[in-house]
């Protein structure tokens, strides 16, 4: 099957069900960039998210039979991809203490960009220092763009559980980014 | 109206319905420190919009022939609608079960009432089933509206019938699991 775009998700689901590479290939493609980037704001770590990146499409092909055309692909991913993330930071909680994840001290950089990039530093750190799974629900509504909805499936949990989540994440990060959000 | 603190974060993520959603949008308006709360989100909203993911390591091409290649190592995806064929050994094995039971029933029953009566047994419950059930041929005859010896025929076209459906499964897997692990390389 040719990997082209205009091939919607649901019949390279169907012919990789079947066992077609190339259309699993396609499905890669086009949904690497989403499942690294919820991989990478989950761990921080570029060489780590794009392992949990790749193992998430291995799984994914191995469970390909689980996943029932009426779901969301994009949910069912997300949701493979949220699941070795906090796996693997399970694993890595020994190593790395994201308590210990520095946050950078505001207006230490005299030029724009180098503040620009000491905000991104500073979010980054602050959202590295959130309870995993707040942090997982922040990441797939703030920065994914998943309705509560689409958030509570992934991370299966009730809907209450991603509002709270989600209060608790703000207002964790208002306060330690507060420096931060009058620009 | 009351403050709307634990409303704002649904409002701010458009999560709420739309009768519920104005009067918030009226509150915030009249309210300052709704409004302060409510501005603190967008504030924070945008500061977070600021921390974007780097590009991955490797390119697209890249990735997708890393993940291929794993693929190879980790096996592949069964076809979907192979979960119900592993039904057929069981349901074909129960057919069989039940014709042979049909076969057997008479002769075992018949065996345990010589059985029970060289030991001198005589538990009324074997007595009163053979006699209350009298399984024969003709009574098996009679139920299956065949007559005569007519039945045996039937059994054994039964039987027939299992073994070919079971080679025919048998042969089907055989093709769903060929054409699995020929992996469809187009």
């Amino acid at each position: 099957m040719e990997s082209s775009p205009l091939h919607p998700d649901l019949e390279l689901i169907a012919a990789s069900q079947d066992g077609d590479r190339s259309a699993f290939g396609a499905l890669v493609l086009r949904y690497r960039r989403l499942v690294y980037n919820v991989a990478y704001r989950t761990c921080g770590d570029e060489g780590l998210a794009e392992d949990i990146a790749q193992e998430t499409f291995v799984r994914a092909w191995e469970r390909l039979n689980s996943f029932r055309p009426e779901g969301s692909w994009r949910g069912w991913i997300c949701r493979i991809a949220s699941n070795l993330a906090i796996d693997a930071l399970r694993r890595q909680r020994p190593q790395v203490e994201l308590t210990a994840v520095p946050l950078v001290a505001p207006g230490q950089g005299p030029e724009a960009h180098v503040m620009r990039d000491e905000r991104a530093e500073a979010v980054r750190s602050a959202i590295l220092r959130l309870p995993m799974h707040t942090r997982m629900a922040l990441v797939l509504r703030e920065y994914e763009g998943m309705s509560y909805a689409e958030v509570a499936k992934v991370l299966d949990i009730p809907l209450g559980t991603v509002k709270s989540r989600l209060s608790d994440a703000r207002r964790r990060l208002g306060e330690e980014l507060a420096p931060y959000m009058e620009e | 109206m009351d403050h709307v603190g634990h409303l704002l974060g649904s409002y701010h993520d458009n999560e709420l319905p739309e009768g519920t959603r104005r009067l918030v949008e009226e509150h915030v308006r009249t309210c300052p420190r709704c409004h302060a709360e409510l501005s603190q989100l967008e504030a924070l909203s945008r500061a977070l919009a600021s921390y974007t993911a780097p590009d991955p390591v490797s390119s697209a091409q890249q990735f997708q022939s890393q993940v291929i290649l794993r693929l190879s190592r980790r096996g592949r995806a069964a076809p979907a609608t192979s979960g119900w064929l592993y039904l057929v050994p069981l349901a074909l094995s129960c057919v069989m079960v039940g014709l042979l039971a049909l076969f057997a029933l008479p002769g075992l029953l018949g065996a345990a009432r010589v059985l029970v009566e060289w030991a001198g047994i005589t538990p009324m419950s074997l007595v009163e089933l053979s006699t209350a059930i009298p399984i024969s041929k003709e009574t098996v005859g009679t139920v299956l509206d065949v007559g005569g010896l007519a039945w045996e025929a039937v059994l054994y076209a039964a039987l027939l019938l299992v073994f070919a459906s079971y080679a025919g499964w048998v042969g089907v897997l055989w093709r769903v699991q060929a054409r699995s692990q020929s992996g469809k390389e187009s």
